[in-house]
């Protein structure tokens, strides 16, 4: 069972060759951290003091605050959307089900492409976000990323909190994007439902609301609000599982698969 | 005597308040290629999607290789092979990438891509775009892909729809080289009958969710050879067709009427009815009966 699984899964990254979840992954993942280069380059004489002290961990703030409250959302929801309409563009669900594969392995196989893309971006994200802070640093010596070292257990813990955060978002897109064949139902959703967010920041419910969990955790850490950290944590890791296991009872008694 | 592979009694569906499919019987035997025919709408690709599993059974009973499909969904479909509709493939890949899916999820070995690539004759369009495919090559690496794992049934919904003649006889001999060769026990649906009468032995007709004939296509023929299909042109069709619709089994086609009658004496008794009621009869000829002119006349019944 868990070779078929495997193997399955194997299927599944195949499909995504030459797609745009790839590219999209890649242009994601390098876009804030480009823009973040090209300000620093280009307004060298006011950036240069915002990154004197704790220089790595300022402008990894200072690139992910961005990247946490706006691209990854977005990618997320377009990204799982792209997976989705790979099969629904090639009329290929009819015969993914009708190969000898139980439901769980279809449904749960692509929630794990859609996991790897998404550590991929981060781990592209940092890595842009590392040379980008070096790119200005070698166009201007001004700058201090070259001779100061890199705080990696803080970024992995911010990194770690934010992907936390869009855990729930992933499994309420990828449930969304499985059930409708129309991608502007799930796209239009979900994006509908960020911006809903963005507009409830400040109501004092908004830490029961996933679309702004990654934004949340991305500017909180035990050390503020524990209690609001612990939270949020915790209806992150529940909303996961809770919703793709809804998800999939839900695909799992369709009448009509394919 | 020869094993029944698939046997499907008293199935029933609906699509809300729409039935399509009532009460069907059918019994699929080994080694047989079976046409499952009718016009667009009958109730076959429901019929074909319900023994695949994609449709949840209302009413009525599945057995495929004595099995029902719902206890042992799995250990079923690895013994089938299926092309529904059209061809389900991942247009942004090569037909070896395609191929390379589904025999991960079908678990056979890599050497069996080359082979059925050279039974649907691809070999030499493995690496190229499926996107860039003439639809008869998606129809072959369709049916390719069904092959991967070696079924013993292959389930094909109209596989030369859309196919120019040349497509048309290539599936064909293609079907009849897997049926003869490799002693696969083929399910092929149609609405072109002409298409498929020259490869089927056994075959079911229906229409309106309903079946209206089942048996060997000797039985077709035998019934052929009793029944007569008589074309009639007449100065008035719209009156002749108000005179035989309560009495005959009768279809329009392009000006003309197609009749099913059983023999002579019918067809003088015909002659003699439309004249005496002031039906200019202009033309009276028996047709050369093919699968098609009785399935004409068994759908108008």
């Amino acid at each position: 069972m868990i070779k078929s699984f495997l193997l399955n899964t194997k299927s599944e990254f195949l499909k995504l060759r030459g797609t745009t979840a790839i590219w999209l992954t890649l242009l994601a993942a390098a876009f804030i951290p480009a823009i973040d280069c090209i300000i620093c380059i280009e307004r060298a004489p006011d950036m240069i003091p915002k990154f004197k002290t704790d220089s790595w961990l300022v402008f990894f703030h200072f690139t992910f605050k961005n990247t946490a409250a706006v691209i990854l959302p977005f990618f997320v929801i377009l990204m799982i959307n792209q997976v989705l309409q790979i099969e629904y563009k090639n009329f290929t669900w009819k015969q993914v089900y009708a190969t000898p594969r139980k439901y769980a392995d279809i449904f749960f196989s692509k929630i794990i492409v859609i996991h790897t893309l998404i550590i991929v971006f981060l781990i592209l994200f940092l890595c842009f976000t590392f040379l980008s802070a070096c790119t200005a640093n070698l166009v201007n010596p001004g700058y201090c990323f070259l001779t100061t070292s890199i705080p990696y257990d803080k970024i992995a813990a911010i990194v770690t909190r934010v992907y936390i955060g869009i855990l729930g978002v992933t499994a309420i897109q990828y449930w969304l994007s499985t059930r409708f064949r129309n991608f502007t139902v799930s796209l239009g959703t979900g994006l509908g439902l960020w911006a809903a967010g963005l507009a409830l920041m400040d109501w004092d419910k908004i830490i029961y609301y996933p679309y702004m969990y990654a934004t949340l955790l991305f500017f909180n850490d035990s050390s503020q609000n524990h209690v609001e950290y612990l939270t949020l944590i915790t209806c992150s890791l529940i909303c996961f599982p809770l919703v793709l296991i809804l998800g999939f009872w839900n695909i799992y008694t369709l009448k009509e698969k394919g | 005597m020869e094993s029944t592979i698939v046997n499907i009694g008293g199935l029933s569906h609906h699509f809300k308040d729409q039935k399509v499919l009532d009460n069907i019987s059918l019994q699929i035997k080994k080694g047989s290629i079976y046409g499952f025919l009718g016009p667009n709408g009958a109730g076959k690709t429901t019929t074909l999607r319900l023994l695949l599993g994609l449709l949840e059974k209302q009413q009525g009973e599945i057995s495929i290789f004595g099995s029902g499909l719902f206890l042992n969904r799995i250990n079923i479909l690895k013994r089938i092979g299926s092309l529904i509709e059209m061809p389900s493939l991942y247009a942004h890949l090569t037909g070896l990438q395609n191929l390379e899916i589904f025999r991960l999820s079908y678990q056979t070995s890599r050497k069996r891509i080359a082979e059925v690539l050279e039974i649907a004759g691809l070999s030499d369009a493995g690496k190229k775009k499926v996107r860039s495919y003439s639809l008869g090559m998606k129809q072959r690496l369709g049916i390719a892909l069904s092959l991967l794992h070696d079924p013993e049934l292959l389930i094909l919904d109209e596989p030369t729809n859309g196919l120019d003649p040349e497509g048309i006889i290539e599936i064909r001999n293609l079907l009849k080289r897997l049926n003869q060769e490799f002693g696969k026990t083929i399910l092929i649906s149609s609405h072109l009958l002409n298409e498929v009468e020259k490869i089927i032995t056994d075959v079911a007709i229906i229409q309106h969710g309903k079946i209206l004939f089942e048996g060997s296509f000797p039985d077709l023929q035998q019934k052929m050879s009793r029944e007569l299909i008589i074309e009639i042109e007449v100065n008035d069709i719209h009156q002749t067709i108000v005179l035989l619709k309560d009495n005959y089994s009768f279809k329009e086609k392009d000006g003309r009427l197609l009749i099913g009658l059983t023999g002579n004496e019918d067809i003088a008794r015909l002659n003699s009815f439309l004249v005496a009621s002031g039906v200019k009869v202009y033309k009276l000829a028996v047709q050369n009966t093919n699968l098609e002119d009785i399935f004409i006349q068994i759908i108008s019944k």
